[in-house]
């Protein structure tokens, strides 16, 4: 009897391949999620003043709304490709839960970098359809220039946020997944704890969030998120190397 | 090389053992039934041989390894059963294509072939199959894989009789050509017992018997006769199964051990063969009289 030998690094490579052909549906809620962020951002905060008969209307055309609801994809994303269903999926062909884990982290990372790279370039739609639409001549001009070097460092911002989020979402969808009960644990827990913090005035969470928000060194920056997203993985992947699948 | 090896295993889910101190080998290059009624621990026994649930005591050893979470076990086993799920963004020929890259020894070939004889569209979603298209398109994965340990589970659930006819053909032909170890659990052993070498029975979580199946349809022989005469030819034997007829008559099912038939048939018994589908049903009633003594 002869048996196929394969290697994990191998079988991590045919699995990603694999997910980029079978998770269409998460670039398609993708882009369903951006138009509505698109749409959501000329809703954008506008606010007035008039003084001595002349009134000026300041509208703020912000891609915040759209990075927020990206960052809230790649949450959702992540908690969605770790239950039941994708995962029994992935169970139909060879796989382990090392490899499987491995390859869905690889498929967030791509995820991520794809998500950040139509939310960047979807900042400088939203400012064609300003120009074009609301007939606001002042997004585009030639005192609003990008250097390519603020593009792609945007980018990399971005990506590594939607990487936290994906990661923070994986280890929540991993937690949810080892008992029925922590699907409704889980939420009440983090929101009790949010509550707490609150009610006691603790800023703890300030910090946690000025944490990684206010880092203005790059270097600095990439170190601390990639750090906190691979941490969260590897306790995923602990947390999920007894689970059982395809009940 | 035994293939299959397992030990003492027991399987607890919440208070039910699914299986209780099962212990049994399967060599290399065989075909194993695995029969056994409805909950009697068949799904279970190889779910934990593919490595998807873990056993909570005992040993279980799949090509000399522990199954869970194994890949080489992966790699060359497989198991399939009508709640296989694949992707719904991938259409049936996509998936069969994504299969083929996934273990090493498939049959690109053959599945086509099987793909067309069955005449499946292309562009169909696996989630939008009939029942019996389903189990016969994880069919054909089963048999295109050609892993080392292939495991059917009901394969047969929803195919019509000549697709189920097919089934067991072509199992045997491509076995025959590509020898490998198969294990088909089925509550229909009469469709299955002329491709089986060798039967597995479990009864509530236990083994009740694994046997070859030329023993196995030796094992046990029926006899009717006046109820009075085979009350008392049985009276120290292990009847397996007893059921009254009518004028008086009764019919007996006894183990095969050194009975003395021939004094039997000249006391006006008849005796007649047990077929192993019927048997395996006998071994597994709760009672001697099946569904009858409920109504008593």
């Amino acid at each position: 009897m002869s048996l196929s030998e394969i290697s994990l690094g191998n079988l991590v490579k045919k699995q990603f391949f694999y997910k980029l052909n079978a998770y269409t549906g998460v670039f398609s809620s993708m882009v369903l999620i951006q138009v509505i962020a698109i749409f959501f951002s000329f809703g954008a905060v506008s606010s007035g003043s008039g003084r001595f008969g002349v009134q000026i209307n300041v509208d703020y055309h912000s891609a915040d709304t759209l990075i927020i609801f990206t960052m809230l994809w790649a949450f959702i994303n992540a908690v969605t490709i770790i239950t039941k269903k994708y995962r029994d999926d992935d169970f139909a062909f060879v796989t382990n839960r090392v490899s499987n884990n491995v390859s869905n982290m690889l498929f967030l990372v791509a995820a991520s970098f794809i998500g950040g790279v139509t939310a960047i370039l979807s900042t400088f739609l939203i400012r064609v359809i300003s120009y074009f639409v609301l007939r606001d001549h002042s997004v585009i001009g030639y005192d609003v220039m990008y250097s390519v070097q603020e593009i792609f460092s945007g980018l990399l911002v971005v990506f590594l946020y939607l990487l936290l989020f994906c990661a923070l979402g994986y280890l929540a969808g991993t937690i949810s997944q080892l008992h029925k009960s922590f699907v409704v644990l889980l939420p009440v827990v983090v929101m009790g704890c949010l509550i707490m913090i609150v009610i006691y005035g603790s800023e703890v969470l300030l910090h946690v969030i000025e944490f990684y928000s206010k880092e203005t060194n790059t270097l600095l920056f990439v170190g601390k998120t990639v750090i906190t997203s691979f941490l969260l993985f590897a306790g995923a992947i602990i947390l999920s190397n007894r689970l059982e699948v395809r009940k | 090389m035994k293939v299959v090896a397992c030990e003492n295993l027991i399987k607890t889910q919440g208070q039910l053992k699914t299986l209780n101190d099962v212990s049994f080998s399967i060599e290399e290059n065989t075909i194993t039934g695995l029969i056994g009624r409805n909950g009697a621990g068949k799904t279970t026994l190889l779910k934990i041989l593919a490595g998807f649930w873990r056993g909570t005591s005992g040993d279980v050893k799949v090509f000399a390894e522990s199954p869970f979470n194994n890949l080489l076990v992966s790699a060359n086993a497989i198991y399939i059963d009508d709640q296989m799920d694949f992707s719904t963004a991938l259409t049936i020929k996509e998936i069969l294509d994504e299969a083929g890259r996934f273990y090493e020894k498939w049959d690109r070939d053959l599945a086509q072939r099987l793909f067309d004889y069955f005449s499946f569209h292309p562009k169909q979603i696996h989630q939008n199959l009939s029942k019996g298209k389903k189990s016969t398109f994880n069919m054909i994965i089963g048999l295109a894989s050609r892993c080392a340990l292939t495991m059917f589970d009901e394969p047969t659930t929803g195919m019509d009789t000549a697709v189920r006819k097919d089934f067991y053909r072509a199992l045997l032909k491509d076995y025959i050509a590509h020898p490998r170890t198969i294990i088909i659990s089925s509550h229909h052993l009469e469709e299955v017992e002329d491709l089986l070498e060798d039967v597995l029975l479990l009864e509530s979580g236990k083994k009740h018997l694994h046997l070859p199946m030329d023993v196995l349809k030796e094992y046990a022989v029926g006899l009717t006769g006046r109820t009075e005469i085979i009350l008392q030819w049985t009276y120290h034997k292990e009847i397996i199964y007893q059921k009254n007829m009518d004028h008086g008559t009764t019919y007996v099912v006894v183990k095969n051990d050194y009975f003395p038939l021939e004094q039997a048939k000249r006391l006006g018994i008849k005796i007649s063969p047990v077929p192993a589908s019927d048997l395996c049903v006998y071994l597994t009633n709760k009672t001697k009289g099946g569904i009858d003594d409920v109504f008593k």
